[in-house]
């Protein structure tokens, strides 16, 4: 009977290993359970982190799991008239108090960079010869349960007139340093894409910048991650990645509907691009 | 009307002085620490079926989102076809974490086994203040009553998650104020219980009872009360500044001008992630405390049952402290995303990341408890080895998230649920399972069915692994917690085959918890009875009648050596109880 | 062993008495909940407008009038053979192919609005309404939805028929783009969120189901309104349409071809008079009604020399011949006139009796299901939040049309560019810099109440 308890404990790091690398790889029927592909320059350091911290892990898992296994077919009571008597040993309790305290210790100077760039260091411009941060494109107002998104006008600065306002849809360019302005109406709120590994709460009475630079066109959904009611499941907002090129052509568009259809003969009049809506 | 039998050790002459106990006073407001264990243990287990049923419902949505819920869509909900509105679903989880945590785990974990053992481990008659014990226990009737009245309120409870994060807190039902006032109570008397094991650990040891000859349990419990004595006036001032937001809009935890939906206007002036930080100062080191005893329990339990000395008795007591003391400064790993200070984060990653060095000493020390033992794997010692097992998973993955760059992904993702389902579940509700099957013959005089047992434990132990494994899974795939419905996400649409097989382990489990309820209460009646020492262990409460007496002991107990003398090459016999007397 | 003897007969006799009651207490109670929990939930059903019922008995009876309330079952009845169940919907007037309420909607994306939700969404079949919707609009559409109390302004009653944010003239019906804009964009400043991110043929579905509540309310309005007051005949006599009267004797030819008459007559005022003809009509082709924006000023453009004098023009009208202050406020913080009801509480607030001051003159519409009177807040122009839309067409038409159901008029003496310049002076508002006044500062309900 030992046996069989012994090959049941093998299983756990057995098959908890043999699940993480199908799921990693995408076997089934584990397709589509893992990490979501990543669309952001910074996403790709989070996912080696997050590969490495699981590599080690499937290592310590295995390795602890191989000597519960051997120990409970190695030593059961039927086949042994006495058991050991010896306990403790020193040197063992300082090699197993030191590996693993140089492991932890590697870990977590490993990952300070990582965290700097997408937490700590904001992308800058240089405006009139001096660098400065780069100022947020977009204002996202998180409220129950939706998000509004305030586009920067003409003027490139968020909250003023000329601000464009749209409602759970971002549309942002790819390839360059993309800053957001977070704030919310009302409770706390959490602004998640997990295909840019990009979460951020957003909390009452604060104001959070948050940075990205995508890395191709996509589509992906914006989800609240940090609850705010009943309805914390429905802040569903969706993001667009698309070429810069067609993200100013996007911004024209939305630009002419702000301008209302004006007397033709008037010389001062602008051209109107698109048709306004209804 | 038994209770007019004489007891025949009550007039044991060492033991004058207890009076014959009516029914009130020996079973309903019992200053004996057994029996106020007792009625822990009992109602712990009732909320854990509450509890239970709570994830049971829970699941179910996960799994066929919005169909018609059994048993809670006829009766509540019958006018919208069975199906359930959002704030039920919030209800639902924040019931469960709230019960499962602070009316299940820490009162089983401290109040049942605390309450019963440490006196028994360390040869009292009973704790130092037994009717500060009883309050302790009545202190939770009324957390009982306020959660229980918090159902019938508007809303069906109280629906901002157990965290409670203002200022959604502030602007939910009246179901809070219930909630907070029920976490006072139960403040109010874990504080009770933990001065009142301090006190008995520090004073009312047996003669010969250093403090290192204590046993892992009583450690464990000795640390768990520190623990709480330092960290839950935090949590109550916390809740009392809530509740008064909440009341006399102080605005502690509001800032200024919050207007939600146009009417409810928050008084301001403060701080939303003040709220967060004393919580968690308090949430972080409660972690410990529910894991704590489960980990001195399952020392014992392997050293027993490995036949062998605990490998290293003081290097796990040095990590036991050093878990406690840095478990007061990582609390701030809640928190990498919380809009906390970007650059504290990197301190408390660090603190994290050493706490994982004293737990990793604990599991390398079982393992060397094992190594060379005899094993007999009894029911109480699968369940250990479960522990170790699961604890194992628990704690990998909690490194995996104290990496700041990573948690911003898995952060309020499955991968956490599973973490800490691992740990709380896996790890210290496979302990305490452990630690009834073996305690019990002395609790209620009888054994449990071994077959029943074992069978208990391998359907949870595979069903708990199907059901937290996969959320791993789900977690990194960044599907949200909290999410009543994350399918109408184009994201997530694909997961929900995979939730419903999680669902399907999460049902079964709950049904195997029916083996553990039938096999519980036969053995009280079936059971083979058992002597005082059934497996043959070292611990002082093994040396005591099955079950003992009011008074404990019916001699006076010295100790003359450790508690882990198993298969001494000197003796004949494997266990050398720490009461006989040196040849 | 004699002391082990002694514990045994003792204390955990009674400790094994107390426990096998306790297994049978929680037998019982394993029972009940089998019992109530395992029967499937019976099917959703439409609420009867009771509020309504309640009103015109109050106004028939102090105007001396005859009322009964026995006729609501009936209308009951009448509506659910008419339109079916939330489960089940239908539509008269969709069988043939001439039939008017084609315009209208289609039974498809009745039947993919309506019904549960999908519990497997990888393939949508129906229960978008009760998905999105019906947590605040009810699934009556009567605005009273499971969170609806907790809202302000609360969410919108289908059952008058009546729409704020449209691009049609007061009293008209919005057309399918308003809605459907409404629905994409959401209604800023409210609990209405945007459902951009839903696909087109499912926002066109939660259009046609909202207009498909509407006009299921309007229809029960108007039967309550017509026929409560009758005398206790049925309102359509199935009796009539017997081959034998009460006693079993057969009717002879003639008297039959009368009845049918009758009977024909009742059928066509319930649907013919009120719904054919007068309800539906008015949701066939709204767009023709759409009114004009007319085109503004070049020195609407920021940019613009004439601008700053278009802004003093809309300034001096908002304080003066347009007589915004009025409700808006000197301020234009909407603290002006704030005592008025919107349409929805007014419907019932004015009946014959009801004072809004005296909470027990309205307890009884309470509880028909009416929810509390809160005076409507006109708009706070200091912040940069349009309900209607943002763009300078919606505001337009907001100042030109008025919006309905709301003390907001429509403004037929003002001419277009001082329409324009209002529009324009109100987008600055929430921007204007110097002498603006502090914003509202932050009352605490909780203890104001």
């Amino acid at each position: 009977m030992n046996r069989f308890w012994s090959i049941l404990f093998c299983l756990v790091p057995i098959l908890g290993t043999a699940t993480f690398v199908m799921a990693a790889w995408g076997l089934p029927p584990f397709q589509g359970a893992w990490l979501p592909k990543n669309y952001s320059v910074a996403g790709e350091t989070i996912d080696h982190l997050f590969y490495l911290l699981n590599w080690i892990s499937a290592v310590i898992f295995i390795g602890t799991g191989a000597v519960i296994g051997w120990v409970l077919w190695k030593y059961d009571h039927r086949r042994r008239d006495q058991a050991s008597y010896f306990s403790h040993n020193t040197q063992l309790e300082i090699v197993w108090t030191i590996i693993p305290a140089i492991i932890l210790i590697f870990i977590a100077f490993y990952q300070m960079n990582s965290w700097a760039e997408t937490k700590m260091i904001r992308p800058t411009i240089s405006q009139n010869g001096q660098t400065i941060n780069k100022p947020p494109m977009v204002l996202v107002m998180a409220k129950r349960f939706g998000w509004e998104f305030h586009y920067a006008g003409p003027d490139g600065l968020i909250e003023t007139q000329d601000d464009d306002y749209i409602e759970n849809e971002l549309v942002l360019p790819v390839g360059t340093d993309v800053v957001l302005q977070l704030e919310t109406r009302d409770v706390i709120h959490s602004f998640f894409v997990p295909q840019l590994r990009v979460k951020q709460d957003i909390v009452p009475g604060m104001k959070q910048f948050i940075w990205f630079r995508g890395t191709d066109i996509a589509e992906m959904d914006i989800a609240c991650t940090e609850l705010c009611g009943w309805g914390h499941y429905t802040m569903k907002g969706r993001l667009r990645l698309v070429s810069q090129k067609d993200y100013n052509l996007w911004l024209t568009e939305r630009r002419a509907m702000q301008t209302p259809a004006m007397d033709p003969d008037d010389p001062e009049t602008p051209q109107v691009l698109e048709e306004r809506l209804p | 009307m038994v209770n007019k039998v004489q007891h025949p050790e009550l007039n044991h002459p060492k033991r004058t002085g207890h009076p014959v106990l009516r029914f009130l006073s020996t079973y309903v407001f019992a200053t004996d620490h057994k029996i106020i264990g007792l009625q822990f243990l009992f109602s712990s287990l009732f909320w854990f079926a509450v509890g239970g049923m709570l994830a049971m419902a829970i699941r179910w949505q996960l799994a066929f989102p919005w169909s018609d819920m059994p048993i809670f869509g006829p009766t509540l909900f019958a006018s919208e076809g069975g199906q359930i509105p959002g704030t039920f679903y919030n209800m639902l989880f924040t019931m469960h974490a709230t019960i499962m945590i602070f009316f299940v785990i820490i009162p089983i974990l401290s109040g049942a086994f605390g309450n019963y053992l440490i006196p028994l481990m360390i040869g009292a008659e009973d704790m130092a203040f037994p009717r500060l014990n009883m309050f302790s226990y009545w202190f939770m009737w009324p957390a009982f009553a306020c959660m229980i009245l918090s159902f019938t309120l508007p809303g069906f409870g109280p629906t901002s998650g157990w965290t409670a994060y203002p200022t959604l807190s502030l602007i939910a039902g009246d179901a809070q104020n219930l909630w907070i006032l029920g976490l006072i109570f139960v403040g109010i008397s874990s504080m009770m219980g933990s001065i009142n094991y301090m006190t008995t650990i520090l004073q009312m040891r047996a003669p010969g009872m250093h403090m290192f000859r204590m046993p892992m349990t009583v450690w464990a419990m000795f640390i768990t009360a520190i623990l709480q004595a330092f960290a839950l006036p935090v949590l109550t001032a916390a809740l009392f500044m809530q509740l008064s937001d909440r009341l006399l809009a102080t605005g502690f935890f509001a800032p200024e001008s919050i207007v939600v939906n146009n009417s409810i206007t928050i008084s301001g002036g403060g701080e939303p992630l003040l709220w967060q930080h004393l919580f968690w100062f308090y949430s972080h080191p409660a972690v410990y405390i529910m894991i704590l005893p489960a980990m001195g329990m399952v020392s014992d339990i392997l050293s027993c049952f490995a036949r062998k000395p605990l490998f290293g008795y003081r290097p796990m007591i040095y990590s036991l402290i050093a878990i406690a003391g840095l478990g007061f400064v990582v609390w701030g790993h809640h928190m990498f995303v919380s809009g906390m200070n970007r650059i504290l984060a990197i301190s408390f990653m660090v603190s994290t990341m050493l706490i994982a060095l004293p737990s990793g000493i604990k599991v390398f020390n079982w393992l060397g408890t094992l190594w060379g033992g005899r094993l007999f794997l009894t029911t109480p010692m699968l369940f250990s080895i479960g522990f170790v097992s699961m604890f194992i998973i628990g704690g990998l993955s909690g490194i995996v998230m104290a990496a700041p760059p990573v948690d911003i992904q898995i952060h309020d993702t499955y991968f956490i649920v599973a973490h800490f389902h691992y740990v709380l579940f896996g790890a210290s509700v496979l302990g305490v399972m452990g630690a009834i099957y073996y305690w019990y013959p002395k609790m209620f005089g009888r054994k449990m069915n071994e077959t029943m047992g074992k069978l208990h434990f391998i359907l949870t132990f595979i069903f708990l692994n199907g059901t937290f494994f996969p959320m791993h899974f789900l977690g990194a795939r960044g599907f949200p917690r909290r999410y009543a419905d994350a399918y109408r996400f184009e994201e997530f649409q694909d997961l929900l085959p995979l939730n419903q097989f999680i669902t399907l382990c999460a049902f079964l489990m709950g049904a195997a918890q029916l083996v553990f309820l039938i096999n519980f209460f036969g053995s009280l009646i079936w059971g083979p009875k058992a002597d005082r020492n059934p497996w043959h262990a070292n611990t002082l409460e093994w040396s005591a009648p099955s079950p003992p007496p009011h008074g404990n002991f019916d001699f006076q107990p010295t100790v003359y050596r450790g508690p882990y003398e198993y298969s001494h090459p000197e003796r004949s016999v494997d266990y050398w109880p720490q009461t006989e007397p040196p040849p | 062993m004699e002391i082990l003897r002694g514990i045994k007969t003792g204390k955990l006799k009674t400790v094994r008495h107390v426990l096998l009651q306790f297994i049978c207490l929680l037998g019982l109670i394993v029972i009940l909940i089998i019992m109530t929990g395992c029967n499937p939930s019976p099917e959703p059903q439409f609420r009867f407008n009771r509020v309504a019922l309640l009103k015109q008995e109050k106004n028939d009876l102090a105007e001396g009038e005859r009322f009964s309330n026995a006729y609501q079952s009936e209308i009951g009845d009448i509506l659910t053979a008419l339109y079916g169940t939330p489960n089940e919907p239908r539509f008269p007037f969709l069988l043939g192919e001439e039939d008017p309420a084609h315009d209208v909607l289609s039974l498809n994306n009745l039947q993919l609005a309506a019904g549960p939700v999908a519990a497997d969404r990888l393939e949508k079949t129906a229960g978008l309404y009760r998905e999105h919707c019906s947590h605040c609009h009810g699934i009556t559409g009567d605005g009273a939805g499971g969170t609806a109390a907790s809202l302000e302004p609360y969410p919108r009653d289908f059952r008058l028929g009546k729409f704020k944010f449209k691009s049609t003239p007061l009293r008209r019906m919005p057309t399918n783009d308003d809605l459907t804009r409404i629905l994409k964009n959401g209604i800023p400043g409210t609990a209405m969120p945007s459902f951009r991110t839903l696909p087109d043929n499912e926002i066109a579905a939660l259009v046609d189901y909202v207009k498909y509540l509407t006009i299921r309310g309007q229809h029960e309005r108007r039967l309550i309104a017509e026929l409560s007051n009758l005398d206790n005949a049925p309102i359509l006599d199935f009796k009539l349409l017997a081959d034998a009267d009460e006693e079993g004797q057969p009717i002879d030819e003639e008297m039959k071809a009368e009845n049918t008459e009758t009977f024909e007559a009742q059928l066509y005022t319930v649907v013919g008079e009120y719904l054919a003809e007068d309800i539906i009509p008015r949701w066939v082709d709204p767009d023709d009604e759409i009114s004009e924006v007319n085109n503004a000023p070049a020195g609407f453009q920021s940019k613009h020399p004439a601008h700053s004098a278009l802004l003093q023009t809309g300034k001096d009208l908002f304080y003066g011949k347009a007589n915004c202050v009025q409700c808006h406020g000197e301020t234009g913080l909407g603290d002006g006139q704030t005592a008025n009801y919107d349409d929805w509480t007014n419907d019932w607030l004015k009946t014959i009796g009801v004072d809004v001051n005296q909470p027990a003159t309205y307890q009884d519409f309470m509880m028909a299901g009416a929810l509390h009177p809160r005076p409507i807040r006109p708009r706070n122009l200091r912040t940069p939040i349009f309900r209607g839309g943002n763009l300078p067409s919606d505001v337009y038409r907001r100042i030109a049309n008025g919006i309905e159901g709301t003390p907001m008029p429509s403004s037929p003496t003002l001419t277009t560019d001082e329409i324009w310049a209002l529009v324009s002076y109100v987008k600055s508002l929430p921007f204007e810099d110097q002498g603006s006044p502090e914003n509202e500062l932050p009352v605490n309900d909780r203890i104001v109440d």
